[in-house]
């Protein structure tokens, strides 16, 4: 089967083909445009030298969801409520939740994505336990849909209090809402968020209405230019768990696309973890405006429920990606008093760094490198963007001077410190600080400008493996083609550890699996595998430990002794005779895809690579700036190194879309799959 | 420090060590939260965690809360006066005294010095919010305390392990003193973990650089931060500024409790003297030296310098003086419970001092307390005890650009949940939400609106439950400046049966109400003050403000002026009515005053009682009176009538707090309660 994957970066727009008939890939990038993403992602498409028609499977990574968020885009949304509680949007934690914001007497709390006056009381109400104080009246609704659409409103959530205990108020609310406004784009909390803890759910099901109408307008879109191809096979959307979504179907949740960008690479990472048989990684991915990082442990991306965006809870199936203002594209900068800088601010693909030449005039990370000749100067960035090392050596000689440095190359090595110093703190966030030690990682690099920083960031952290995987510059769109269909349900369900409860709680996780599993076979899916998760907590405390829950028949002593130890590995002491209570119930059904190989043909014979041996890929040797600069330092083109090469730092390699560094102290070869390995030598 | 601290360091290793420095205070955080054993630190974030240099400096924070923070240097100031050399490596000190730097007892501090080239280096301090330490009541804190007796056991600087053998006696003895002694235990281990781990990284830091490179950079942070903050100050032009701010009461008489503070600027240095101020109080509402200069510094900090680093360097150009024996620097047997109202207090007091300086920056004032409110029983279907336990956040001040936030942790408050969940607490709790929304009009009147409090109905399901209740500006609102107008005050009250209930005779101090089932307690929290006059913000903005809701259609003509007919604003009856308010306003002439100005720690303003008669206000009615300065004098009137008619008679502070000059107009309006 051909495979497509497209993903939509904030700098470039990355495609990965993969030709069956050649069993190949290939790859190509494309800058991004900022609102018109559908266009772009057509002129990937196009530029198939193919019959779209044949290809078997097409998985997109988006942005548009994220960027609705921060640029507040998305529609023009309503809330109903439960009477009395209009406000529980608004007043949320009374968290401030603002970078910064301490000692900052003009901070301002983003405003909630409902303003007060869209926000509407329904009489009925809930209690703790599911039963029903006050019913829904349709008549009531029915005058609410007539005010909704009077005011023009686009998308409404409905958001009753303890409506994950009992839903029948909400789903009788949107009933008579669709009979009245078929065209409304209706988010239930109960069902885009099955769980307790009103703020959080509430939060979350609005940002799914509010998403809503754009990101199905834009999948609209896609899908119509897809048929006017006489496409005809799978469409899918990355999830922000790193599964798959049906985007020929209407994506109701379409808050699960929040991290469809960034998703792709730590799916591309596992299945290279699973071919390489390595346990715990590390994903780094630097792109031009920011780096993604991500733990992974026993082949396992950690995933999260309870995630931050734009200030706003988000209680919604996550990978636990995080994002530091730091890419290729950030600007170094001075502030009043002095103190050196890099990032936030970036200078994306237009202007770009300064040695592009586009008319950006501020040094970036890239002008940095390109000053230590990390980066070469006949280097052409993504492929086609020709360097002007002029330009980087100016900007960075300005900067120096402003700091009260003569040298510009020192000055330079100090932007690219900052930058690694950057991303290690925030590796350490998701390693040293939630207690896993990142000595027992590999460190996987990807993204245009990740395999340039890799050893550096890996020497900070000590670790001593580094992979730069095949594709490094197109990695996250080569994930795509790697990603199952995954689908997830969860019930709150409150109750003790008692062995008379077993039947009920299993009851309820037969329910759970049921509908997720008729989608996925009705969408032609047979290989199904489904896994079952309780969260659990001591009785009286706030917060849950999600464990998985086994199949065998003594699953609940299993579960219970499974919470004490896990306790223990994340807190540090357990406590085995307090009574520990089960909070919510999840499952999560995956649907098996085809994939492609990993080793695939290569481009050329591997006969005539052994016969030359690594000279055949060496391409120059030209002074580099390490910590000191070295003379002769020798690069190579990486599709040209044999697999048994070994490659002593310092060196450069080069390939399409990326340059990886080889520092003094490290050695990199090539293994069978044709991956780049970076290790300590010696 | 025997390798040369003042070499020369390049600004790129400076810049990753401070982030280092930076990075090792989160991975403290990190392990505390892994490790304690009580949620009030683990989930609620009551802790702090910070590095200090051998002279007990601060070095690096992070996401802390100030108030934890700022108080360290004295407490490590205390070890070195108290140990001396006797502080051995492996030694580690507790300490909660509010005497010689603590705050309430229930922050416990742990001091954990580290040696490395021939001295003490970087080391680390960790304060945690311990659940319980003692005292009268479960929980400890308590605002009828009258002695520090009642508020738990006081830690002096204590060596609890010497050269890293552990003195089970003494630890036993704390433990001992304390309800649930397992949960304290575990804390106190998971704070010696999180020292252990900084250590650790410390020594891998040294390991790497030298710790000769080390602390010359920790030289040149702090240095850097001292030229930060000294630039700010010398930017503002020399001068000086006072003011007055006045608590609600003690908790037991319903007199005022005044704090003054005299804020003077010269060159490059600005000096806090609280001279004045109250003695310490027979109620809870006192707190050790170390509070004032915290709490003092965040505002400066935000108004002057809010983007400088923070650490020991940004406190140099400070001189802060209270009295010992005032309530700022109480001595024993204060009682210290109210500790954190009494920070905030001091936090208004600097935004009406400061703010003379920094006109820029000023804001409306804040809710002024943590309005701690507990709410405690038997759970009838459990049979087990029950705590409710809440601190609701209300609403901010105004500023030049913008309104204040709604419901929200002010600046000068580290920034954890206030409020818990209403499917939680219904869950775990005999209790039921009524209602929790916004207070319509609470936010004061302003060109910028104070944001607006919030309100929670909870209705009790238990027989026999006790609320107490700890807060404050439930009497003297938090104050709008430039003519902005007062937020409400916080409110607690009970309604029963139909009938509103007041649950204590001292508003806002409260201890053991007992509630009834059916009960509903009606928690309001302040506005925040507005900023600049009212009539002149835009009345299109003061229509949309109705639109939402969070201003009413007669707040909006009573405070703003502004007549809203048929969903949009009739712009020429509010050109009337914006008139009519400015010529009725409450205009009179200054006049200095000789005689005695304070009444049981009020502050007096003599009007003649036709004055007083005219603007339908009685002996002793609390007024404000705005001048030329951005926040207003509080005062309350006495009758004279010596006193010309349309004249307002008050001393030289009154007149120096406003800014005005004998024979000039100041303003009068009441604070109606």
């Amino acid at each position: 089967m051909h495979l497509v994957g497209i993903d939509t970066g904030g700098t470039f727009t990355d495609l990965v083909f993969y030709d069956e008939n050649e069993g190949a890939m290939k790859v190509a990038k494309f800058l991004t445009v900022r609102g018109r993403e559908d266009e772009v992602f057509l002129e990937a498409l196009g530029s198939l030298d193919f019959d779209i028609a044949s290809v078997g499977r097409i998985t997109h990574g988006t942005t548009v969801g994220t960027n609705a968020l921060l640029e507040n885009t998305g529609a023009r949304t309503a809330l109903l409520t439960t009477s009395g509680f209009r406000d529980v949007l608004e007043i949320g934690r009374t968290q401030r939740l603002v970078p910064q914001s301490l000692f900052d007497s003009k901070f301002i709390r983003p405003k909630p994505l409902v303003p007060r006056e869209l926000r509407f009381e329904v009489a009925e109400r809930i209690l703790a336990d599911g039963s029903v104080e006050i019913a829904v009246q349709d008549d009531e609704i029915l005058r609410q849909a007539e005010r909704l659409r009077e005011l023009g409103v686009q998308a409404v959530a409905v958001c009753y209090l303890h409506a994950y205990a009992n839903g029948d108020n909400e789903s009788k609310t949107a009933e008579n809402l669709r009979r009245k406004l078929p065209e409304l784009f209706t988010s239930l909390s109960h069902e885009v968020v099955p769980e307790y803890r009103e703020y959080e759910r509430f939060s979350t099901t609005v940002i799914n209405a509010y998403l809503g109408p754009k990101i199905r307008d834009y999948v609209a879109r896609l899908n119509t230019a897809l048929q006017n191809k006489k496409y005809r096979s799978s469409f899918f959307i990355m999830a922000s768990n790193g599964g798959m979504l049906d985007a020929k179907k209407d994506l109701l949740f379409p808050v699960q696309t929040i991290l469809s960008g960034p998703a792709g690479g730590v799916v591309g990472s596992v299945a290279l973890a699973e071919e390489l048989g390595l346990d715990h990684l590390i994903t780094y991915d630097m792109g031009g405006t920011s780096t993604d990082v991500c733990l992974v442990r026993d082949r396992q991306p950690i995933v999260t429920r309870n995630n931050m965006v734009a200030s706003f809870p988000l209680n919604a199936s996550q990978l636990q990606i995080n994002t530091v203002g730091a890419g290729g594209g950030s600007i170094a900068w001075r502030d009043e008093d002095g103190v050196l800088n890099v990032g936030p601010k970036s200078a994306g693909s237009r202007p770009g760094p300064a040695c592009y030449d586009f008319g950006g005039v501020e040094p970036t990370v890239t002008d940095a490198n390109l000053v230590l000749s990390r980066i070469g100067p006949r280097t052409l960035m993504a492929g086609k963007i020709k360097l002007h090392p002029g330009k980087a050596e100016k900007v960075l000689e300005d900067l120096a001077r402003s700091v009260g440095m003569d040298d510009t190359v020192s000055m330079a090595r100090g932007v690219v410190d900052i930058a690694v110093a950057k991303m290690v703190s925030s590796i350490r966030e998701i390693s040293i600080e939630r207690g896993f030690d990142p000595r027992e990682h590999v460190l996987v690099a990807y993204g245009g400008a990740g395999p340039l920083h890799a050893a550096l960031i890996a020497g900070h952290l000590s670790i001593t493996h580094v992979i730069v995987p095949r594709f490094p510059g197109n990695f996250s769109a080569l994930g795509l083609l790697l990603a199952d269909v995954i689908q997830e349900n969860i019930r709150t369900h409150i109750v003790g550890f008692d062995k008379a409860g077993a039947p009920s709680i299993e009851r309820i996780f037969d329910e759970l699996i049921s509908r997720p599993a008729a989608q996925l076979r009705s969408a032609g899916l047979k290989d199904l595998c489904c896994l079952r998760y309780a969260d659990v907590r001591y009785s009286g405390q706030a917060f849950e430990l999600t464990i998985p829950v086994s199949e065998s028949g003594d699953w609940l002593e299993t579960l219970e002794r499974d919470f004490h130890v896990r306790y223990e590995e994340r807190y540090g002491h357990c406590h085995p005779d307090d009574p520990a209570e089960i909070v919510t119930l999840r499952v999560r059904v995956i649907g098996a895809v085809d994939k492609p190989p990993w080793v695939d043909k290569p481009p050329r014979a591997e006969s005539s690579v052994a016969n030359d041996g690594l000279e055949a890929a060496l391409l120059e040797s030209r002074l580099v700036h390490f910590s000191e600069p070295v003379l002769d330092c020798r690069v190579y083109q990486r599709d040209l190194i044999p697999a048994d090469g070994e490659i002593q730092g310092s060196a450069v390699v080069e390939e399409y879309g990326a340059v990886t560094l080889v520092p003094p102290g490290w050695m990199a070869t090539v293994d069978d799959s044709r991956h780049l390995h970076l290790n300590v030598s010696g | 420090m025997s390798e040369e601290p003042n070499r020369e360091i390049d600004p790129i290793t400076l810049e990753v060590l401070n982030e280092s420095f930076v990075a090792i205070v989160r991975e403290m955080r990190a392990n505390m939260v892994r490790t304690a054993y009580s949620s009030i630190i683990y989930e609620g974030h009551d802790f702090s965690c910070v590095l200090v240099d051998g002279e007990g400096q601060l070095v690096a924070m992070a996401e802390d809360n100030p108030v934890h923070i700022f108080p360290v240097p004295m407490e490590v100031g205390e070890m070195l006066k108290r140990f001396g050399d006797e502080i051995h490596p492996g030694d580690v000190f507790l300490h909660n005294d509010p005497y010689t730097g603590g705050t309430h007892l229930n922050d416990v501090a742990m001091i954990s010095p580290l040696f490395g080239g021939g001295g003490m280096t970087i080391y680390p301090v960790v304060r945690a919010h311990w659940g319980d330490v003692g005292g009268t009541t479960p929980g400890s804190i308590s605002g009828k305390n009258t002695e520090i007796l009642h508020d738990g056991i006081r830690i002096p600087i204590l060596k609890v392990i010497e050269r890293g053998e552990l003195n089970r006696g003494i630890v036993d003895l704390l433990f001992h003193n304390m309800r649930v002694p397992d949960e304290r235990r575990g804390d106190f281990f998971a704070m010696l973990a999180t020292c252990h781990t900084a250590h650790l990284r410390l020594e891998e830091l040294a390991g790497k650089y030298g710790w000769g490179l080390v602390l010359a950079a920790k030289q040149r942070l702090l240095d850097r931060a001292e030229t930060s903050m000294r630039r700010r100050i010398a930017a503002v032009p020399d001068g000086e500024s006072a003011f007055e701010h006045f608590m609600d009461h003690d908790g037991h008489s319903l007199d005022p409790i005044r704090i003054r503070v005299k804020v003077t600027i010269s060159r490059d240095e600005l000096a806090v003297d609280f001279s004045g101020t109250d003695a310490q109080n027979e109620g809870a509402y006192n707190v050790g030296p170390a509070m004032a200069p915290s709490a003092a510094f965040s505002v400066i900090k935000a108004f002057l310098d809010p983007k400088g680093a923070i650490n020991q360097g940004a406190f140099r150009p400070l001189g802060i003086v209270t009295e010992p024996g005032s309530l700022l620097a109480a001595r024993y047997p204060a009682s210290c419970a109210g500790s954190m109202e009494v920070s905030h207090a001091i936090v208004s007091a600097l935004i009406g001092a400061v703010g003379r300086f920094a006109p820029n920056s000023v804001t409306g004032d804040l809710k002024g307390t943590s309005n701690h409110i507990y709410i405690g029983g038997n759970d009838p279907q459990s049979g087990k005890p029950f705590l409710f336990y809440e601190f609701p956040a209300g609403g901010t001040g105004g500023f030049e650009e913008h309104d204040g936030n709604s419901a929200t942790r002010n600046f000068t408050e580290g920034d954890f949940a206030s409020i818990q969940s209403i499917e939680v607490i219904e869950h775990i709790h005999p209790l039921r939400l009524r209602k929790v929304s916004l207070r319509e009009d609470s936010g004061g009147a302003g060109l910028r609106r104070g944001g607006l409090g919030l309100l929670r109905e909870v209705e009790v399901l238990a027989d026999n439950a006790l609320l107490s209740i700890s807060s404050d500006k439930n009497v003297i609102p938090p104050f709008g400046v430039f003519g902005g107008g007062p937020g409400s005050p916080n409110r607690f009250v009970v309604e029963r049966n139909g009938e509103t209930l007041p649950p204590s005779e001292t508003p806002g101090k409260a201890a053991g109400f007992r509630l009834l089932r059916g009960d509903v307690v009606v928690i309001e929290t302040s506005g925040g003050g507005g900023f600049g006059d009212p009539l002149d913000r835009d009345s299109g903005q003061v229509l949309r403000d109705t639109v939402a809701g969070y201003v009413s259609e007669v707040g909006a003509r009573r405070n703003y002026g502004v007549f809203i007919w048929d969903s949009g604003v009739d712009e020429e009856q509010t050109l009337s009515l914006r008139r009519t308010i400015r010529m009725n306003r409450n205009s009179l002439k200054a006049v200095q005053k000789k005689t005695t100005h304070s009444k049981n720690s009020r502050r007096l303003c003599h009007v003649h009682p036709e004055s007083a008669e005219h603007m339908t206000l009685a002996l002793g009615a609390l007024v404000e009176v705005g001048g030329k300065m951005g926040a207003p004098l509080r005062a309350w009137i006495e009758m004279d009538s010596e006193m010309a008619p349309g004249s307002l008679g008050l001393d030289s502070l009154g007149m120096a707090i406003i800014g005005v000059k004998p024979g000039e107009e100041v303003f009068l309006v009441p604070l109606g309660i």
